[in-house]
């Protein structure tokens, strides 16, 4: 089990304008076995923010702490700690079986072909992805794909799992099996500590209670969903989520 | 284990490269046209040549088919780890793959494993079809000697490619090192002529560049059946080559990637 914890993490990327701002002083932890949902508008930096955790940018302030791994210091560990799934459902080798893809990465994480089987043992029955297997990954559904990314992200075993828009392409039946395996054995069987990133507010309801609000590259709500909401008469979902993602004087 | 994550990039390479079944039929195919087209040449204009490869042998098919053949070798080194890494940023595999542990050397040499072991078979199906159809001979050639200049001259090759492979990392596209070592290998290196067909200043020149040293080495122990003393000065300027261009090249490329994660343009293409 290990705890994440992002702090003061700054990063900007080079624009025709000088330097554009995407991440400022941002910190929030999550607890060893917690379960938190990254929300935030399009463009309010939850990306970069997930990419900058699974070692892919660099930030130009902060440090982000796998355990007690500093991820850009040691990223060799920390990508042995950390699993990420990223939006980009077609990052797989498309004339290559989906089966063959996933041993592939397993082999880079240098999975023995025992484990491997295991692991994909596991992984297909917790996502189903048994009808996909020995197909070429290009002839696959969209959701088919989210499934094998989703499965790539966990292929090693991570203590901690980064999962960017998760239910993306997902029809909803296993929109809601997915929730499952998030609550149920990712975080509550197998102690995993999870962030899910997602813009949509029903599913960041349905996933956790814990919740970080992203806007314009600043953290600008962090905490308890429910206790927020009940600090004033009944609050409109919605309504919060704007308040708090337009206005930066918000929360 | 190293030996078999290389073996997983030579495996799933294998896998895509062989599931283009036509593209890897027409591609073998075409050694056979070239060395054709290079046969019919040297009977024209072989005679007018001979005079320059008195130490070749004096046959020009002979010269240039080693020239051609091996010379892919240098394509491969130069471009294959480009064009892997910009395969990789066009599939968007390239970030999944530096999410997992595997090192810039083992990720660099992996990807290139296979076009190294495709560019070996069109040298041998050159030299084979040669042979078979063109009267080619390499009645006096040492093997030992002859794969110690080739493997060297891979693995200096390969050092070049790493170094070229930085500037697709850093630029996307346009990559000088290549476009210069491929256009002073065509006109130094002895692919098509012998050297001495140079102006002086233009062989001593010819000296820097790999693929001079490569030839040289190939065409003495394959067709003149050089030993390993013969070789020396050529098994001596490629293990300089390697000494110098792989330590600059994963520096250089070390310096790229990480340029590349802070300014988030790792995938761009």
């Amino acid at each position: 089990m290990r705890p994440l914890k992002i702090s003061h993490v700054s990063k900007s990327f080079p624009s025709s304008h000088g330097p554009r701002a995407v991440l400022r002083d941002v910190s929030f932890e999550i607890p060893a076995g917690g379960l938190l949902c990254l929300l935030g508008p399009n463009g309010s930096g939850k990306t970069t923010l997930l990419k900058t955790i699974a070692t892919l940018l660099i930030p130009e302030e902060g440090t982000v702490w796998a355990g007690d791994v500093n991820v850009h210091d040691h990223p060799d560990r920390a990508k042995r700690l950390v699993g990420f799934a990223s939006t980009e459902d077609q990052s797989f080798y498309g004339r290559l079986s989906a089966r063959m893809n996933l041993w592939f990465y397993g082999q880079m994480y240098g999975l023995s072909e025992r484990a491997f089987e295991a692991r994909l043992a596991d992984l297909s029955f917790l996502l189903d992805l048994s009808s996909g297997l020995d197909r070429p990954f290009r002839e696959l559904s969209s959701g088919q794909k989210q499934r094998f990314l989703l499965a790539r992200a966990d292929l090693h075993d991570p203590a901690i799992l980064i999962l960017d828009e998760p239910h993306q392409n997902l029809d909803p039946r296993f929109s809601s099996t997915l929730r499952h395996v998030i609550r149920e054995e990712w975080v509550g069987k197998r102690k995993k500590t999870v962030l899910v990133s997602t813009h949509h507010l029903e599913d960041a309801q349905k996933i956790s209670d814990q919740w970080v609000v992203l806007a314009d590259g600043e953290v600008r709500f962090s905490g308890s969903l429910s206790q927020a909401r009940s600090k004033e008469t009944p609050m409109d979902l919605e309504k919060f989520f704007n308040t708090l993602t337009e206005s930066p004087c918000a929360g | 284990m190293p030996g078999r994550t290389l073996l997983a990039f030579f495996r799933r390479d294998a896998l895509i490269h062989t599931s283009y079944k036509v593209g890897f039929f027409v591609d073998l195919t075409g050694v056979f046209f070239t060395a054709a087209t290079y046969y019919f040449v040297s009977r024209v204009f072989g005679s007018a040549a001979s005079p320059f490869l008195d130490k070749y042998g004096g046959d020009y098919f002979a010269f240039v088919l080693i020239g051609v053949a091996f010379a892919a070798y240098q394509n491969v080194g130069l471009n294959s780890f480009s064009q892997s890494l910009r395969q990789e940023q066009f599939l968007n595999t390239l970030e999944p793959l530096l999410m997992t542990p595997v090192n810039t050397p083992r990720f660099l040499v992996g990807s290139s494993l296979w076009d190294f072991l495709y560019a070996t078979v069109r040298v041998a199906l050159y030299l084979i079809l040669g042979a078979a159809f063109f009267g080619f001979r390499m009645t006096h050639a040492r093997v030992g000697p002859a794969l110690a200049v080739l493997v060297l001259t891979l693995f200096a090759f390969m050092g070049l490619g790493v170094f070229a492979a930085s500037f697709i990392m850093r630029f996307k596209r346009g990559n000088p090192v290549t476009w210069f070592m491929e256009a002073a290998s065509n006109l130094l290196g002895g692919v098509f002529f012998p050297l001495t067909a140079l102006p002086l200043g233009l062989q001593k020149a010819a000296l820097l560049i790999p693929m001079t040293h490569a030839l040289e080495g190939l065409r003495k122990t394959l067709l003149m059946g050089a030993g390993w003393k013969d070789v020396s000065p050529q098994l001596t300027a490629l293990a300089l080559f390697i000494l110098v261009m792989w330590p600059i090249g994963i520096f250089v490329f070390g310096r790229a990637l990480r340029r590349a994660r802070a300014d988030g343009s790792l995938g761009h293409y």
